[in-house]
């Protein structure tokens, strides 16, 4: 929170202090209002679950829980609260607000910003669950109908909401995390007319800085979030299209009454903004706990870790029972092109670059590349003169293209669970000494000999991976360790690459090292079943006991990986390290069979074979895992 | 692992990426600037913060002029979806088919799947006038939409 921002907060306090102090009510009504209050906060109603979720609070830390109350509101601007205490204390901010409420209209410059229809989601449920409406009216204060507000939300018009995953985007694997934003559905929109529907962002507004500070703000939370609404068909142009994402609309349960609740609660929530925090407080958390406050029956947003991946939180609206109506996929351009290629390419082998090359194909090819040219335009613009000339061509020949079908893909909730545990065995061959056994847990997320129903095929994302010896002695944390391998094509020519760091054993040297790897390559596929990747790489390794304290390696790192079905896969991996310091060279190689039986359960046998100057360790493993959700 | 560390990594892994974030007001709708920042590396950033840089409309305070209280204004409906949409307008165009199509149609009142049909057939067959030149502006575009009597009276024609 900026100094101005504190300035702005106190005087904002100062007023309302000064406000509900004089003498604006008169002297009976307000003892009795204060009566009546003092009567609800006894019953416990400041602390009730929906007031709570309300005002945004969570419980506070442990230490903090030991000076001050409680709760602490997530909500940031100063404006979502009338007490000056009310980020803290919501026993506070339910006195302040119900006091609010029977503020005379005379004391605002206009309806709109007396507090009845400031928080119009906090009147609602202190009118039907306090009684207060009647107190009001008993007092003769004004009930007020707060015209603009109905305006703008008969001009919404929703009848329905969705909750919107946008999936990974291809060869990108950090955004297997995805996105998620919400969609009013429109009556008037509801015949094929959609993309005009609104969608409810939750985003941090960034304004124009350079990269450093961009993540550096993001990650302590320096950049305020907030709810934003624009035409859906502009947020599918931002997060879809573009990026080839797909997405999957879930439409949610909600009854009439519990929309117009939901929507009188956005509309409290455009006045504040929260702190973003990319790693925790994040977009898909905060629709969480926006939809928490109208089902206080749910609780989407209190465990500890899923929130804080969209795809999770799909993962959790989905399961929780009776929350999701219909689903509904809507593919990417990529993917469309990717499903008429497909089909088209064997047929017509001569689709390439230049795009021209194409004006003398037949209708249907010409359409392939009208796309393919569509895709290519949104990371270049050189090809904005020859799209024309497709697009112009393809006019000319008349009757209308047929529409793509594409095939459905896994959703998220259809996959394996994110969370990972499991045991491990490992035992050197032609050696008497006994096999050892091991634990691993990872936080997230997938590792491309799982099952990737749900997620991006020959991609590996791991966060906090940590490997134990029996003894509970650390062998491996990798904070975080990426593969992604897309096969190139004549159509596209992604890179793959790898990045990892953590901290592990490496085979020359016998203790704990800090490292940061990366790599840089290509992938091949030769059939739909096998993919071969070959990359450049590097690590570097820090440790006291290493001379120099830092050492360098590179080499070749060659992985293939076998698609036999969905349920069985193999990975061979060889990687050669060449020291660019004192530190030993050494080479592995590893072979892999993975088989998921069931949905989260999965078995593993293992090869691997470590050369370390000459002197060669072969061992082989089994590895049982259970995925779950944290 | 000392948090602190971690942290530190990952913003110098993050600081590897060359950003240029220009927000420029695009005027009406945010189409064109989308456009622009759609680098190969701000894709990836965003695909991976969920940050949108720039511009961000407020629910009630709507920034772009062709919107009040957030909505798009009815009488510029067309212009804010043609400008957001411009280039898939363009293909679904050409190719007579698309969702982007039909909805523009049933903008300019073609409700029903004929005569969606109709007006995509229409700008189909004006396309060279309606997109004449590969920057064809998107004020022009629509200029050249409306002088199309083809595609003006495809929702009244069945």
């Amino acid at each position: 929170m900026t100094f101005s921002r504190w300035l702005g907060f106190i005087f904002r306090g100062s007023v309302v202090l000064i406000f509900l102090s004089d003498s604006l009510f008169a002297s009976d009504a307000q003892t009795n209002y204060r009566d009546q209050i003092d009567r609800i906060i006894s019953n416990g109603s400041g602390h009730n679950p929906q007031w709570l979720r309300l005002g945004h609070y969570k419980p506070r830390g442990f230490i903090r829980r030991i000076f001050h109350s409680e709760f602490r509101s997530e909500a940031d601007g100063a404006e979502f609260f009338v007490s000056p205490d009310g980020k803290n204390n919501p026993i506070e901010e339910l006195r302040a607000t119900l006091l609010a409420f029977a503020l005379p209209l005379e004391s605002v410059s206009n309806e709109s910003n007396h507090a009845q229809c400031r928080f119009p989601a906090r009147r609602k449920w202190a009118f039907q669950n306090l009684g207060w409406e009647q107190i009001l009216r008993q007092n003769g204060a004004p009930v007020l109908s707060c015209n603009e507000r109905r305006a703008w939300k008969k001009q919404l018009d929703a009848d329905g909401i969705s909750l919107i995953f946008a999936s990974a985007y291809l060869n990108n694997a950090a955004s297997m995390f995805g996105h998620t934003f919400l969609k009013f559905h429109s009556k008037a929109n509801s015949n094929g007319k959609d993309l005009l529907d609104y969608g409810v962002n939750f985003a941090a507004e960034t304004g124009n800085q350079n990269s450093v500070s961009y993540a550096i703000s993001g990650l302590f939370g320096f950049y305020p979030g907030r709810f934003t609404m624009q035409p859906f068909h502009q947020t599918l142009k931002t997060y879809a299209n573009l990026e080839g994402r797909d997405l999957i609309e879930y439409r949610l349960r909600f009854t009439p009454d519990e929309l117009d609740f939901f929507i009188d609660h956005l509309f409290e929530l455009e006045r504040t903004y929260f702190d973003y925090y990319f790693l925790t407080e994040n977009c898909s958390y905060f629709l969480l706990t926006a939809l928490e406050t109208v089902k206080p029956e749910i609780n989407l947003s209190d465990a500890f870790f899923y929130h804080v991946i969209p795809a999770d939180s799909v993962r959790i609206t989905a399961r929780t029972s009776g929350l999701v109506e219909s689903t509904k996929f809507r593919p990417s351009l990529m993917r469309q092109f990717r499903s008429q290629a497909d089909r088209l390419s064997e047929s017509d082998p001569n689709l390439t670059i230049p795009l021209v090359s194409w004006l003398t194909a037949s209708t249907a090819a010409l359409d392939l590349a009208i796309d393919y040219g569509a895709i290519l335009a949104t990371s270049s613009p050189d090809f904005e003169v020859a799209n024309h000339a497709l697009r112009t061509e393809r006019a000319k020949r008349g009757e209308p293209s047929r529409p793509i079908a594409v095939e459905t893909p896994k959703r998220p909730e259809q996959g394996h669970d994110p969370g990972r545990i499991g045991l491990t065995f490992e035992r050197e061959l032609n050696s008497a000494t006994n096999g050892r056994i091991g634990f691993e847990f990872r936080f997230a997320y997938h590792d491309r000999l799982s099952n990737d129903d749900g997620y991006l095929k020959g991609t590996t994302l791991e966060v906090l991976r940590t490997n134990l010896t029996h003894e509970l002695k650390l062998r491996e944390i990798a904070v975080l360790d990426i593969l992604s391998t897309q096969p190139r094509d004549r159509f596209f020519r992604p890179i793959s690459w790898r990045t990892s760091f953590g901290i592990r054993r490496p085979a020359f040297i016998d203790s704990n090292c800090g490292y940061l790897g990366a790599g840089l390559g290509v992938t091949y596929s030769l059939s739909n079943f096998l993919w071969v990747t070959a990359l450049a790489d590097g690590e570097l390794l820090a440790n006291p006991d290493i001379e120099n304290r830092v050492a360098i390696q590179i080499g070749p790192r060659m992985i293939a990986t076998g698609f036999l079905n969905r349920e069985l896969k193999i990975g061979l991996e060889y990687n050669m390290k060449r020291s660019l310091s004192p530190a030993k060279h050494y080479d592995i190689l590893t072979a892999d069979l993975a088989w998921a039986p069931t949905k989260n359960f999965e078995l593993r046998f293992g090869l691997a074979d470590t050369m370390v100057e000459g002197n060669r360790r072969s061992e082989w493993n089994v590895k049982l895992f259970q995925h779950l959700l944290f | 692992m000392n948090k602190n560390l971690v942290s530190l990594l990952f913003v110098f892994l993050l600081g590897l990426l060359p950003l240029t974030s220009q927000a420029s007001d695009a005027g009406c709708g945010l189409g064109s600037m989308i456009i622009n920042e759609n680098t190969k590396l701000m894709q990836i950033f965003a695909a991976t913060s969920n940050f949108t840089g720039g511009q961000v409309f407020a629910i009630t305070t709507g920034t772009s002029n062709c919107k009040s209280q957030n909505f798009v204004m009815t009488e510029r409906a067309v212009q804010y979806f043609t400008e957001v949409n411009k280039d898939d307008l363009s293909r679904e165009m050409a190719k007579g088919e698309g969702e982007k199509l039909q909805t523009l149609a049933a903008l300019y009142g073609c409700e029903t799947a004929a005569t969606q049909a109709q007006f995509a057939k229409a700008t189909q067959a004006a396309f060279g006038r309606i997109l004449p030149s590969p920057n064809t502006p998107v004020a022009d575009m629509i200029k050249n939409l409306n002088s199309e009597a083809s595609v003006i009276g495809s929702c009244r024609a069945i």
